[in-house]
């Protein structure tokens, strides 16, 4: 089961966009978890995570939370922001997977 | 290629907006704001039911009690706000600094009611609620910030009474929250003391004319929310969440504002200002780019555009954006430039010079529901009108949009067209 946790300023836009992922997830037959929750919430989240995944609208949040969170071994990126205007949900996941591989 | 901008001036630009970011004032106030919603809302809905303007319903509600309930429920949300915001607010401050937040919580709470004028009559022991409402938020804000400041910093010293190691934590924890909490209290009490000897009578006062009422003057000042609705939306096209860097800054003083609408609307008072944050949700709906996602939807002669027309429309009138800046993309898209940046200003200029001149009436001070739809909100704030307004707005921006969409639109087409020959 892979883990991948969506942040963005509030929650809304990536929540969405976490939806679409989880229906191509489930479609393709990927054990993938994916949910969304603002960057605040997720200091104090204590489940586990695979990939942290930005949104583009807090990008200059990358190099700070690559530094905080990397070494715990979570792989931490900015997701596309044309894939994230589209709500592309299966390309964000096969990259998000890709960082796994 | 716009990915490589992106990057590069979020990383030039990114220091700056982390410091703002990652503030612990700024969190503290805004988290606290935000962590009092319900009895913000409560505030709202009971005003907003209050005065449905539909004769039927207001006789039922006066003669069933629902009317006199309605108003219990004001008169300890939005008139009691103040209050809410300084425990809230230094709960929040409290856990930027890791702190357990009830302790800090009901320390500014009594800080608060130190500093607030009470008086004793034939043995009864009154406090007028003056304080308590709009008027006393900016000194909620500095007493919750202050006095939890206080008390970490003294616990953090160490100035504590320690007790020996046989004592459960739970006892010796309260017993090591006792030094700082009276440090921050005979802080207050000594302010409370020093102000009652001075004109002001009392810090809420000095407080309220020294800061609130200049600060709600600059928040009422058309120039200026014009000016910070603009640099907004050029954050915006630099990728930036532009919205939520203007309101770290302005979130305090427009919920003041609003605050002191709400109230006068709920007692069918004149209503004191004109702008405040339910004024710029209200006419600034998805950065005023709605009428851009509907020429995509119909007008579009291209396949991509049409296509992000599809996409961004019915988030668009939600008040999400998000398809819109990120997909179209109007990140850093100089095509789009000028109505992106600029519409927001037209938008709110107007609505200001209809709503001083009358024809449109003040809004009703109720916000705080992202993801409510255009016109939805509009008739929320009190009248038809407004949502007229609205409705008006997204039509004038569409006529703004429309020659750097077509221009776009025909560039696309012409491009899928000689794609298609091949």
């Amino acid at each position: 089961m892979k883990y991948i946790t969506l942040v963005c300023a509030a929650g809304m836009s990536t929540s969405m966009l976490m939806a679409k992922m989880q229906t191509s997830a489930d479609k393709q037959g990927i054990e993938a978890t994916v949910i969304a929750m603002s960057e605040s919430t997720f200091e104090e989240y204590k489940e586990h995570t695979d990939v942290l995944l930005l949104g583009p609208q807090i990008a200059y949040l990358e190099e700070d939370l690559k530094a905080q969170y990397e070494p715990k071994g979570i792989k931490v990126a900015v997701i596309n922001m044309m894939d994230y205007g589209t709500m592309n949900g299966e390309k964000v996941l096969k990259d998000a997977l890709a960082m796994l591989a | 290629m716009s990915k490589l901008n992106v990057n590069d001036i979020s990383k030039k630009i990114a220091p700056i907006l982390n410091k703002i970011q990652k503030s612990k004032l700024s969190n503290g106030v805004s988290g606290g704001m935000m962590a009092a919603m319900p009895i913000i809302l409560l505030g709202a809905f009971s005003a907003l039911f209050l005065n449905l303007r539909i004769p039927a319903w207001k006789s039922f509600i006066a003669f069933s009690g629902i009317a006199h309930a309605l108003n219990v429920a004001i008169l300890f949300s939005t008139n009691f706000l103040a209050v809410a915001f300084v425990v809230t607010i230094a709960g929040s401050y409290a856990k930027q600094y890791k702190e357990e937040p009830m302790v800090p919580s009901l320390i500014a709470l009594v800080c608060f009611f130190i500093v607030t004028p009470f008086t004793i009559n034939e043995g009864v022991t009154t406090i007028s609620m003056q304080w308590l409402g709009a008027a006393g938020i900016f000194s909620a804000i500095i007493i919750g910030l202050v006095s939890t400041r206080i008390y970490i910093y003294i616990k953090r010293k160490g100035f504590t009474i320690k007790m020996p190691a046989s004592v459960p934590p739970v006892v010796a924890n309260s017993f090591s929250s006792l030094i700082p909490a009276f440090a921050a209290i005979a802080v207050f009490l000594i302010v409370s003391t020093v102000f009652s000897g001075t004109h002001f009578e009392t810090m809420h006062q000095f407080i309220y004319t020294f800061i609130q009422t200049p600060l709600q003057g600059a928040g009422g000042n058309i120039v200026t929310v014009v000016i910070l609705w603009t640099f907004a939306q050029l954050l915006w096209f630099c990728g930036i969440h532009g919205t939520l860097v203007i309101y770290s800054v302005v979130l305090p003083i427009f919920t003041a504002m609003d605050t002191m609408q709400l109230s006068a609307y709920a007692s069918g008072q004149a209503l004191p200002n004109i702008t405040g944050r339910a004024f710029v949700s209200t006419y600034t709906v998805s950065g005023s780019a709605i009428g851009f996602a509907i020429l995509m939807l119909f007008v579009a002669k291209s396949k991509q555009y049409k296509a992000l027309g599809k996409i961004t429309t019915i988030p668009a009138l939600f008040g999400i954006s998000e398809p819109l800046v990120f997909g179209t993309p109007l990140v850093f898209n100089f095509k789009f430039f000028v109505p992106f940046v600029f519409l927001n200003g037209i938008s709110l200029t107007i609505a200001y010079v209809l709503t001083a001149i009358g024809i449109v009436p003040r809004v009703a001070g109720i916000s705080g529901m992202s993801g409510m739809p255009i016109i939805f909100s509009g008739f929320m704030e009190g009248s038809w009108k407004i949502a007229a307004l609205q409705v008006a707005l997204v039509l004038l921006s569409m006529l703004v949009w429309y020659p750097f969409f077509k221009k776009a639109d025909k560039a696309a087409y012409i491009i899928e067209q000689k794609a298609e020959v091949k």
